[in-house]
């Protein structure tokens, strides 16, 4: 009961801090604009979409991997779907600043990588060492590309760091597969966490070169 | 002199001669993994001479992924290089990058 009630209250306080954030208005009594204005900022709204798209393509991807290896057909094709979903609206998300065109080519190359991470379950599927091996060395390649793909779009970006941080990507969803794999369902949750929450570190230095790239498209205020 | 005159003016006659001096020249970019412009038309015995913006390689091969042709291919070139084809042949020529599949363009030879 004691539990029932702090949960409740949990929540409640929950709620209304989330609602003070939608609208502006401060639950402790305080009128909060400036804030109001800033969650609604060009600048914070390309933040927040791109960790939302990006953390969401490491849920999803995992939950791709966990029904293939699981053998639900099914629930593999859907959550492949809902993954290249995801996958089309990055893909929009760079058209819209870089241009149309740079989003058309960024796609199949966003793609790719997915492909390649599809090699890697199967292979892990069939234990095939050598299939695992030369499917890891197709994504530490890809990330050199992408690297290339994101300094050319934003030269600030060096071409080394974004391969590192896209490096550790694939190694965060690795492990996400290894577990998976293994059956360590409690292990493998760890690790869909770890590697959601790793998206933050390419989508906010790619938000920030992005808003320094182009400060009149994303103005700090509206 | 007059002897060289009537050698340039019968080489010029030549199917698939090209006279650097007289030639068209045109430049295109490989920038974001995207060949720009996606089409080009020029006319016979035109130069393009494609620029590599990327810090990666690609390579403007002739044909498609799934079947290249033996028309012209770059190999591999890097940013900053330069790779030049001349067009002596109408025709439409599509291109695309052998490290980069879903690069994709295309060159238009008019008369």
């Amino acid at each position: 009961m004691k539990l029932f009630k702090l949960t409740a209250a949990t929540l409640a306080l929950a709620t209304t801090l989330s609602l003070g954030a939608l609208t502006g208005i401060d639950p402790t009594g305080f009128t909060s604009a400036s804030q109001a204005q800033a969650a609604m900022s060009p600048q914070s709204d390309l933040r927040l979409t791109l960790n939302q798209l990006l953390s969401e393509h490491a849920t999803l991807a995992a939950s791709a991997t966990g029904a293939a290896l699981g053998g639900r057909t099914k629930e593999f094709e859907a959550a492949a779907a809902a993954l290249d979903g995801n996958s089309q609206d990055l893909a929009a998300a760079i058209g819209s600043v870089y241009g149309a065109g740079a989003g058309e080519a960024f796609l199949p190359l966003w793609r790719k990588h997915i492909g390649f991470f599809v090699d890697y379950t199967l292979a892990t599927a069939k234990k095939s060492k050598k299939g695992k091996e030369k499917a890891v060395n197709d994504l530490l390649g890809y990330a050199v590309d992408f690297g290339a793909f994101l300094n050319s779009a934003s030269p600030a970006l060096p071409k080394e760091a974004v391969a590192e941080l896209v490096k550790m990507h694939i190694l965060s969803l690795k492990d996400v597969v290894d577990a998976q794999a293994k059956k360590d369902q409690k292990l493998a949750y760890t690790k869909i966490r770890e590697a959601a929450r790793h998206m933050q570190m390419i989508a906010d230095p790619l938000a920030d070169t992005i808003i320094a790239q182009f400060p009149d498209k994303f103005p700090m205020t509206k | 002199m007059k002897l060289f005159a009537h050698v340039i003016a019968v080489a010029m006659l030549l199917p698939g001669f090209v006279t650097p001096g007289f030639a068209d020249e045109q430049k295109a970019d490989i920038k974001l993994f995207q060949y720009m412009p996606a089409e080009i038309t020029v006319k016979v015995g035109t130069t393009i001479t494609w620029l590599n913006s990327d810090d990666i390689e690609h390579s403007v091969t002739s044909g498609t992924p799934e079947k290249p042709s033996k028309d012209f291919d770059s190999g591999y070139f890097v940013k900053a290089e330069k790779y030049s084809q001349t067009f002596s042949k109408a025709g439409t020529y599509e291109y695309f990058c052998k490290r980069h599949n879903s690069m994709k363009a295309k060159v238009v030879v008019t008369e």
